[in-house]
């Protein structure tokens, strides 16, 4: 990159070799314990390693293996089942309720900090918790049946169709806390000028919000949006590994799961290592492209 | 002022980083046992399953017989042993991770099969530290040897046996006109019995099977009649294909049973998918008579149930089976010595000191788990768990064939815990089922190995 | 604001209704732990709704003697706090780096460590496994400190250049035309800045390494480093039948959590917001 002449002053200099200084810690930590890794896990995964003894480099049958595995398409749809219904209700609950909190009620402060409460429980203690909850028998059931709802008593954990539900409304439960505080950050960033002349002009609440309120809070909401779409590929395996173990048979087993089990159940670990790298490829392209919204929006700014 | 605090913080940071560094490598470690410098030998043991503490407060720690051992090892030898414990789930990933960096332990207690098996590399062979008439005491010790070939390296010593049964509460059975102490010898006079249990009103079964073990359990026993002890090692991974005519038998005859208790409703609703260990609730209560299991359970049921559990072995699913009226019996835990040991022959010395009759006499009483050891005069142990003592008689009549998921790779079994409930729901068919875990009965690692 | 129509009130009773409502789903869970923990295994299963018929706290009693909780509290304590400071301080470092002190490649390797975000944990077990025990460091806290640090950086570099992009530059020429180097100017400038949001990312690194386990279970292993939030959740793992303790279990290790909780609640709610607002 061609610099200004002005940068080259002696300011300047100093300030680069600083920068260097400053920044060479934490390069050298990620370096370490993530680069080098996760290099690892792409030559591994050409390999039929079984995490014990010898390596042997088998080219890219893992892959072929892997993409011919019907279990591997129902995991991989999973995960995408968790993304397309799990964003939605992840970004819109927290926008809401910051909505409703925005609305400039009394004790916002109150409520803004106790929905931020589960997250002192680590995730695999919710899913322990949960899953006693929502067995057949469990409280939850118990509790829909004495309000005579007995239609939601069903074996909650039993098939993909109702767990997977079930983990993004946890996932929500714990998560929308911390969600909603970005969004309201979002709207207390907002000029309060702008709603004067629209009040002015008549406006309810409903227009104020839908036209004023969500536009000025674009660049937040993909933020947030981007953040749920990693999660559904990122941190499902607490919930997967204490409440259903993936099943029945794979139909709540996500790619992070997968990677678990046959690294560690399976003894494939070159296996796993495939896995992964196809997990990463998919992640880093699917926050590119959202990526490339939020700069458009910027552009047009 | 600010500064200064800053500073003193940055510093404190530092320091501690150097003193966990310090203090962490000093001696406290993990690793096998170092030399001897002046202190005293080290033994790690990897605890899988040996009570160290008693939850149920009847027996002071010092007493627990593992706890006793330990002491009087440490004193008659001069060394000293650390016990970690560990679970299931954590025990092999860390073997396998450590036995890679050869920082484990030096003695580990580990599932008996492949579980031993698939980490050979970092066994040591016992064969030479015991000598033949030592070895007699055991039963047959293939599963606990290298590929379970009879001539293969002997990798681990037996804790315990275990036996899969069927247990019943009597009282069920008598508000349902069934003798208190029955004995089912085919699959259709159990039938019969759901029929009259749940004509009273009783829900026959109490069951999980979101993890596949009681399928695991009942494929075991139908399995177990076909093939017999030695037959059994036909379905190691390599030989006999899992879609070929004889385990799709045995499959095919628990699915058929699997999917007639569902259509009845003989059992929990949620039993094909459900791990939640509640549902064995009601057959504490009552309101349901039965559960597959195994003699690792006596000691639970005994403590809920007392007198009024019975337990039987899995009835025999096809009488004109070659090897009806064997059960599955089998060496359940043993102990390994890793071959990075430092002081090999002292972790051979306390495994034998955890191997004498007298612990296994008093694990039996303590903790409820039969003796590793055969012939071994059970009298003598006071308040013997009644069903205990059932399941290692029946142990004794050897007529015992391995589980088979102990034999086929840990791949495959998983598979099948996972594929064998779907079946049942009729989500899959039993021939793409078991296409799909024979595609993953491979062997692990390298098998054309130098042994 | 202020309209006083009948519309108005029932508008905003029912957003309280709603917003009470979640209230109650936040907490029901935990004061459901908490009852549990005072029943006795049957009486769960038997009263696994209502109240305890009596508060008896023999769960309490199993698990401080089997948990050794204040010596593996410690060990917990130990490398939370320790891993805090260190990213702190890296994390610091390299937000003021990279945001005021370019340098050709700085971009790069801010997209670099943001890239970090996205690697799921399980993926790199074994290989750093594989590392630590070459450098000699399992079973020493050191091991996983130094991995915790790695794993929050990306997220804190990623709050902090934020934060540290909007301090204004002249500020920072005004000193050095005082003759400050960079590293004066960090010590008395950038990071009294940036204390909120180092605040808030001490907290939610508090929780997020205090409930640590996959990690803490792979590293440390003996008894003498053993963190407590990997002791209880899988010791009780034996016992699962028995509800009631595994709870009283999973209360006891959440009290460090809760307490920062309490204490920093409004810290907790400006650090969530600072990183996402450009």
């Amino acid at each position: 990159m061609a610099e200004p002449a002005a940068s080259k002053g002696r300011y300047y200099r100093m300030r680069r070799r600083w920068g260097k200084i400053f920044v060479a810690p934490a390069v050298v930590f990620l370096l370490a314990f993530m680069l080098i890794p996760i290099v690892s896990v792409f030559v591994l995964s050409f390999t039929s390693w079984d995490g014990m003894s010898t390596i042997d480099f088998v080219g890219a049958s893992n892959f072929t293996n892997i993409f011919a595995d019907k279990n591997f398409w129902q995991v991989i749809k999973n995960n995408f089942i968790f993304m397309f219904i799990g964003t939605p209700v992840w970004t819109i609950t927290p926008l809401v309720v910051a909505a409703l909190l925005y609305s400039g009620i009394k004790g916002a402060g109150f409520f803004r900090s106790t929905f931020l409460f589960p997250t002192v429980l680590a995730t695999s203690v919710l899913g322990i918790v949960f899953k006693s909850f929502f067995g057949l028998n469990g409280p939850m059931n118990a509790l829909f049946k004495s309000l005579g709802l007995d239609f939601l008593a069903i074996n909650w954990l039993g098939s993909g169709t109702t767990s997977i539900p079930l983990i993004i409304m946890i996932i929500n439960w714990a998560g929308f806390g911390s969600a909603t505080l970005i969004f309201l950050a979002g709207m207390s960033s907002i000029d309060p000028s702008v709603y004067e002349s629209a009040l002015l002009d008549g406006a309810g609440w409903w227009t104020r919000f839908f036209k004023i309120t969500l536009p000025m809070i674009f660049n937040v909401t993909m933020f947030v949006i981007i953040l749920n779409v990693i999660a559904s590929f990122t941190s499902l395996f607490n919930y997967v590994f204490t409440m259903t173990n993936g099943g029945p048979g794979y139909e709540t087993t996500v790619m992070e799961y997968l990677v678990y089990l046959k690294a560690f159940r399976s003894n494939q670990f070159g296996y796993a290592c495939a896995l992964s790298v196809i997990l990463f490829v998919v992640v880093m392209v699917i926050s590119t492209v959202l990526q490339s919204f939020n700069k458009r929006r910027d552009w047009m700014d | 002022m600010f500064k200064a605090k800053r500073v003193l913080a940055l510093a404190a940071a530092l320091m501690m980083c150097g003193m966990t560094a310090a203090c962490g490598n000093s001696g406290t470690t993990g690793d096998t046992s170092g030399g001897n410098d002046g202190e005293k030998t080290k033994l790690v043991f990897w605890n899988g399953s040996y009570k160290t503490v008693d939850d149920t407060g009847t027996i002071a720690t010092e007493d627990l017989i593992f706890n006793q051992t330990i002491k009087e090892f440490e004193e008659a030898n001069n060394c000293e042993i650390e016990v970690v414990d560990q679970t299931a789930d954590n025990l092999y990933t860390l073997f396998r991770s450590s036995g890679v960096a050869k920082n484990g332990p030096d003695i580990a207690f580990l599932w008996a099969g492949s579980f031993t098996n698939d980490y050979r590399e970092f066994i040591e062979p016992l064969d030479s530290y015991f000598t033949d008439e030592e070895l007699a005491e055991f039963p047959n010790l293939d599963l606990c040897r290298a590929e379970f070939k009879p001539e293969g390296d002997l990798l681990g010593i037996p804790t315990d046996v275990s036996t899969v049964n069927l247990f019943y509460n009597k009282d069920a059975y008598e508000q349902a006109g069934l003798p208190r102490d029955a004995y089912f010898e085919t699959i259709d006079e159990l039938k019969d019995a759901c029929a009259k249990l749940s004509a009273a009103g009783i829900t026959p079964f109490a069951m999980i099977d979101g993890n596949g073990y009681a399928s695991a359990w009942n494929v075991g026993a139908t399995a177990a009649t076909l093939y017999g002890p030695e037959g059994i090692f036909d379905l190691l991974p390599g030989n006999e294909d899992l879609t070929g005519e004889k385990f799709t038998k045995a499959v095919t005859e628990w699915v058929e049973f699997g999917k007639e208790i569902v259509e009845n409703g003989w059992a929990n609703e949620d039993w094909l998918t459900t791990t939640a260990e509640d549902v064995f609730m009601p057959l504490y209560t009552g309101e349901a008579a039965m559960r597959f299991g195994g003699s690792w359970d006596c000691w639970n049921l005994y403590t809920e149930l007392g007198d009024s559990v019975g337990t039987m072995p899995i009835p025999s699913y096809n009488t004109s089976d070659e090897y009806s009226g064997y059960i599955v019996g089998q060496i359940a835990n043993n102990l390994v010595v890793t071959n990075y040991s430092k002081n090999k022959e002292l972790a051979v010395e306390f495994v034998k000191a955890c191997t004498s009759e007298d612990f296994y006499l008093q694990r039996y009483e303590q903790e409820g788990q039969l003796p590793g050891k055969v012939g071994i005069d059970m009298s003598s142990v006071e308040d013997v768990n009644p069903l205990l003592a059932d399941c290692y008689a029946l142990f004794s009549e050897n007529k015992n064939v391995i589980g088979f998921d102990s034999v086929t790779s840990a791949d495959a079994g998983a598979e099948f815990y996972r594929q064998v409930p779907q079946m049942i729901a009729g989500n899959i068919s039993i021939e793409e089922g078991l296409k799909l875990i024979q595609e993953k009965n491979v062997a692990v690692g390298a098998t054309e190995t130098e042994e | 604001m202020k309209t006083y129509s009948w519309k108005g009130l029932i508008a905003k009773i029912l957003v309280y209704l709603i917003l009470i409502a979640i209230v109650i789903t936040i907490f029901y869970p935990f004061v459901f732990m908490l009852l549990n923990s005072f029943k006795t295994k049957s009486e769960y299963y038997t009263n696994i709704f209502g109240l305890p018929r009596a508060i008896q706290f023999a769960n309490y009693k199993i698990a401080m003697e089997r948990f050794d909780i204040f010596r593996l509290g410690w060990h917990s304590l130990f490398v939370t706090v320790s891993s805090i400071l260190i990213n702190t301080l890296v994390a610091t470092m390299a937000a003021f780096g990279l945001s005021k002190l370019p340098f050709r490649g700085s971009k790069t390797i801010q997209m670099l460590i943001l890239g970090c975000m996205m690697i799921p944990g399980q993926v790199l077990m074994v290989p750093v496994y594989l590392i630590m025990s070459q450098i000699g460091l399992i079973n020493t806290f050191a091991s996983v400190i130094l991995y915790y640090v790695a794993t929050a950086i990306p997220f804190a570099v990623f709050m902090l250049t934020t934060q540290c992009g909007n301090i204004p530059n002249g500020v920072l020429e005004a000193a050095e035309i005082d003759g400050a180097s960079p590293p004066k100017i960090y010590v008395n400038i950038i990071f009294p800045l940036l204390k909120p949001s180092v605040v808030t990312l001490v907290i939610l690194n508090f929780l997020t390494f205090w409930n640590e386990l996959l990690y803490a279970m792979l590293f440390l292993q003996t008894e003498s480093t053993r963190t407590l939030t990997v002791e209880i959740t899988t010791s009780i793992g034996r016992y699962t039948s028995n509800m009631p303790l595994l709870m009283t279990g999973l209360l006891i290790n959440c009290i460090p959590t809760i307490l920062i909780f309490v204490i920093f609640q409004k810290q907790i709610a400006k650090g969530v917001t600072a990183g996402a607002i450009k």
